[in-house]
């Protein structure tokens, strides 16, 4: 068992040290340690956190110079090895996933009926019908190619920028992020069926049809 | 023609068919019995009280119901109404009482 | 204190959903403030008969698992200021709820509202169950079938062991044509066999069809069944109101130029 260990995570790197050793030997190893693994750990923008023995504010500090002498990696922050350090991580590397989400989806083949339905932490791309009743719930945006008479709710982790996009929009509700529309109650017999577009404007829920000028102002 | 037929249609009968037929449904439903161990009770009890009377089979009626037990609980209850046209010479100690 | 009304009927189809919406709907034109609660999970139907399929977004099973507070799960009606819908969960099933938890539901409603009613699922399984656990009082209904009147007495067999304080029947679909040509039992062979109060019979009308085509119960309107669903409303309230009468003939003219 190696006095001083680095560990990586989703949540960056910790570094696991010793609680027997004292703190110079530690220093000394660490910035060994650092120096060979330099290529694997390679360049990334990283967080850092610490476990096993105490260290003072100060000698976190050594620890974090030493890490970038000997290494490419830039420490962008540090982190408590605490849950709650790590909740607040977990969020916020999940709103960065969110974010990014929006452009990938997933794609599903058939129609959903009544009491089916589909979620994903991607977007979502769907071959067929949302009868009554189904729905759909993603973190991203929403594309059905087909009717959507069921409910969609896009950006359901709370991205306001996404969009929901159908051959046929006859939903009973569509949700962006936190904001809910539901169908009138009385339908628009003369409504033409067209490709339509429902997305956020100034918080409540547009719908209209695609158009070029709606296309590019679209943010993925 | 319609008009005609109903002018001079026949009464229908399904009605109490319906009638008749949940009846008798209910009764196993309700005793738990299925009809047909019904049907053997009812025909061995008539074949028992034959040995000493004679029986009106046609005004006869047999029926599980639920009657208040002791406790106050509704348990089922076999009713019957066995009318008797006359009794027979061999039974002179049996008493057979008409409901 | 408001009351609890379970609809319930064992077997399916014979008009529990469209007469939880009408006496529901008829209790809130006599000015009661009522709560319609959905039980069947996984096939609800209420919210359309009701017309507010498109103003839901929690569910029953949200209040149950404490995702939403009671408050936000109620839809108001879009026409009557008194009238609530609490809908039931689409994508879940029965095992979702237990019969303890609609209990402590009731007793939270009952403060708020004059009469909770409480659409029950077909069959005697979990929904059941659930349904009649905070209940005070039911409505059977069934229509004049030998199919829906057996199903009808197992029920009540199953309400008298659940200790249902009032239990009361509804013929529902009653055509009184059939009934005089002697191809349909009566109500009175209904409640014979059934031996109940008898709180209504709606007869058989075309314009529960197109009530339920508009998502707009009926009730209190000029059509018979209209009628008698108003009938019964006034009745739950405790008001002695003679039956309609059926039989009456329409005008020759009306027979021969009306719609209805």
């Amino acid at each position: 068992m190696s006095s001083v260990m680095i560990k990586g995570s989703k949540n960056g790197i910790t570094l696991v040290l010793s609680e027997t050793e004292e703190y110079d030997v530690l220093k000394e190893k660490a910035g060994k340690k650092f120096k060979e693994s330099a290529k694997f750990l390679g360049n990334a923008k990283t967080a850092i956190s610490f476990e096993g023995k105490k260290l003072t504010e100060e000698q976190k500090e050594e620890m974090i110079k030493i890490i970038t002498e000997n290494t490419e990696l830039e420490i962008v922050c540090m982190l408590d090895s605490s849950e709650e350090g790590n909740a607040k991580f977990a969020q916020a590397v999940e709103k960065k996933i969110n974010e990014m989400t929006a452009a990938n989806a997933r794609i599903y083949k058939g129609n959903l009926r009544s009491g089916q339905s589909l979620e994903s932490d991607a977007g979502l791309i769907v071959l067929g019908d949302v009868n009554p009743g189904a729905g759909l719930i993603s973190k991203g945006n929403i594309i059905v190619l087909g009717s959507l008479r069921g409910t969609a709710w896009a950006g359901a982790g709370g991205n306001e920028n996404c969009f929901v996009i159908c051959s046929d929009m006859v939903p009973m509700q569509i949700r962006i992020a936190d904001i809910i529309a539901r169908s009138p109650d009385h339908k628009d017999k003369k409504d033409v069926r067209d490709i339509k577009i429902a997305y956020l404007e100034k918080g409540s829920i547009v719908i209209s049809p695609l158009s070029k000028e709606i296309i590019s102002g679209l943010v993925l | 023609m319609a008009f005609w037929d109903n002018f001079f249609k026949k009464k229908s009968d399904s009605a109490s068919n319906a009638v008749n037929r949940i009846k008798f449904v209910l009764q196993s439903d309700r005793s738990g019995l299925p009809p047909e161990t019904l049907e053997k009770i009812k025909n061995d009890i008539i074949s028992v009280l034959s040995k000493y009377v004679d029986i009106d089979t046609k005004e006869l009626d047999f029926n599980i119901t639920k009657a208040p037990s002791e406790g106050g609980e509704l348990t089922p209850a076999l009713c019957a109404n066995i009318p008797i046209k006359g009794v027979k010479r061999a039974s002179n100690n049996d008493k057979v009482s008409k409901e | 204190m408001g009351e609890v009304i379970v609809v319930t009927s064992g077997k399916g189809g014979v008009g529990k959903t469209t007469t939880t919406a009408n006496v529901g709907t008829g209790l809130a034109k006599l000015d009661k403030k009522v709560v319609l609660i959905d039980t069947d999970i996984g096939l609800r139907n209420l919210d359309v008969v009701m017309g507010l399929e498109n103003r839901i977004v929690y569910n029953l099973v949200d209040v149950i698992e404490g995702n939403c507070k009671i408050k936000q799960a109620l839809i108001k009606d879009k026409r009557y200021p008194t009238l609530y819908l609490l809908p039931s969960a689409q994508t879940r099933d029965k095992s979702a709820v237990k019969p303890e938890e609609m209990k402590q539901l009731c007793e939270q409603l009952k403060p708020e509202f004059d009469y909770i009613i409480i659409d029950c699922p077909a069959g005697i399984e979990q929904g059941f169950e659930n349904a009649v656990a905070g209940a005070d009082r039911a409505l059977v209904v069934t229509t004049p079938e030998v199919s829906a009147v057996r199903d009808a007495d197992r029920i009540i067999g199953l309400l008298e062991a659940h200790e249902m304080k009032k239990t009361d029947l509804i013929v529902n679909r009653l055509r009184m044509d059939m009934v005089k040509t002697g191809d349909m039992m009566s109500s009175e062979d209904v409640v014979e066999i059934l031996a109940i109060n008898l709180i209504g019979i709606v007869p058989d009308d075309e314009g529960i069809i197109v009530a339920t085509n508009n998502g707009e119960p009926l009730v209190g309107n000029d059509t018979k069944a209209g009628q008698a669903y108003m009938n019964i409303c006034k009745r739950i309230i405790g008001e002695e109101v003679p039956f309609l009468d059926l039989n009456a003939k329409k005008g020759f003219f009306s027979r021969l130029f009306g719609r209805k």
